[in-house]
């Protein structure tokens, strides 16, 4: 006696293979994802309520606003991200936490610290620390860590 | 005639003597039959009068009464609508197969999220390569399980179901029941998730979606599995 559930089965493998076969196709990196245009300024877009950027998929479109983003690249390759630093942020008020750079080397969060801050950075246990505390408004990093900002280079580590 | 009336007498007690000691023996044997016979009555009138009262002998059965049908009567037939019950195979026939659809989209869902999680939150890249694509076949997913659910509930019953208990039907209702408080929270932790981009909880939340992630996707497993094996 055939069951009709025993036509199913094979119409379940073939429902898995068509999963995997979708899930190893699955990943393109988006154009207005963690990683998008390292070394830019994001807190010109990033910078609040009225923050717009252009899309991978087209049109402009509401960005989430950051207090503190920025990219750190690589000393010896100043195109290439550092994947993997730890950003220390330290608060006026003692509060610290800290973000990890992805793999194009940007860094960004949305909670709300009270400036100044004082910002560290860890790559691979060497601790770079920035001498000067960073005001309201220069939340931004790469405004000023760039080759066109006030220091005139990226933000590098070794 | 003297002579011959003592001969008779003599032949009488001559034949009175020969047959004493038979009737002596027969007299013995009639009274142990009536003896046995007695407390034989007497055992069988007592247990007639711890049961029931005797009976009084069956009057004769008239015409009337021998008139009846040896078997019960059937039971009154189910009023089916053929209609309904072609309906509700075609519509389980969808039901499984685009059940089995969203089983694929929701493994693949699975995997995608998983490897969404990877890159984001587990000492991953965190390039965001797998959000769009989480995306889509969470959403196909959600779709397709809401279109197999509708299809199921909205099917008629033309039939009504005999009997209670446990059976693969009811696991797979209980199942697809889970799946589908699953779903929903998923979906409104998914999105909650996305919107904490930046923030420090965004990770933990992530690991509460995915974690709800996989007990909806056993549960819909089970679901499957109960029907196809």
């Amino acid at each position: 006696m055939i069951r009709e559930t025993d036509h199913a089965l094979p119409r379940l493998a073939a429902a898995a293979i068509a999963a995997l076969c979708l899930a190893a196709l699955a990943g393109c990196i988006p154009n207005d994802g963690p990683a998008m245009r390292p070394g830019e300024d994001c807190i010109s877009c990033h910078g609040g309520s009225t923050g717009t950027t252009t899309g991978g998929r087209g049109g402009h479109h509401a960005s989430p606003a950051w207090s503190v983003a920025g990219t750190v690249f690589q000393a010896s390759d100043l195109a290439s991200g550092y994947e993997g630093a730890e950003v220390q942020i330290t608060d006026a008020n003692g509060w610290t936490f800290s973000m990890r750079t992805n793999e194009a080397g940007n860094f960004y969060s949305a909670e709300s610290p009270t400036f100044p801050l004082h910002v560290c950075i860890n790559a691979n246990g060497a601790v770079t620390c920035q001498q000067s505390a960073i005001t309201s408004g220069q939340g931004g990093c790469n405004s000023c860590h760039s080759a066109r900002g006030s220091v005139g280079a990226p933000l590098s580590v070794h | 005639m003297p002579c011959l009336a003592i001969d008779r007498r003599l032949i009488g007690l001559a034949v009175a003597l020969l047959l004493a000691p038979r009737l002596a023996e027969a007299c013995v044997f009639l009274e142990d039959q009536v003896a046995d016979g007695a407390a034989a009555e007497t055992t069988t009138t007592s247990a007639a009068t711890a049961v029931a009262p005797p009976a009084a002998p069956p009057a004769p059965l008239t015409a009337q009464q021998l008139d009846f049908d040896l078997l019960e009567k059937p039971p009154a037939g189910i009023q089916v609508d053929l209609a309904a019950v072609n309906r509700r195979r075609t519509m389980l026939n969808v039901h499984q197969a685009v059940g089995l659809g969203m089983f694929a989209v929701a493994l693949a869902n699975t995997i995608v999220g998983q490897l969404n999680y990877s890159d984001r939150f587990a000492n991953g890249p965190s390039s965001g390569k797998y959000e769009l694509t989480h995306t889509l076949t969470a959403s196909a997913t959600l779709l397709a399980f809401a279109g197999t659910g509708l299809l199921a509930l909205l099917a008629p019953t033309p039939i009504p179901k005999e009997g209670s208990g446990i059976d693969r039907l009811t696991v797979h209702k209980i199942s697809m029941a889970t799946a589908a408080a699953g779903m929903l929270a998923e979906t409104v932790l998914g999105i909650y998730t996305a919107k904490r981009e930046g923030h420090l909880n965004q990770p933990d939340f992530a690991a509460a979606h995915l974690a709800i992630g996989y007990v909806t996707f056993a549960a819909i497993s089970l679901g499957v599995g109960v029907i196809v094996f």
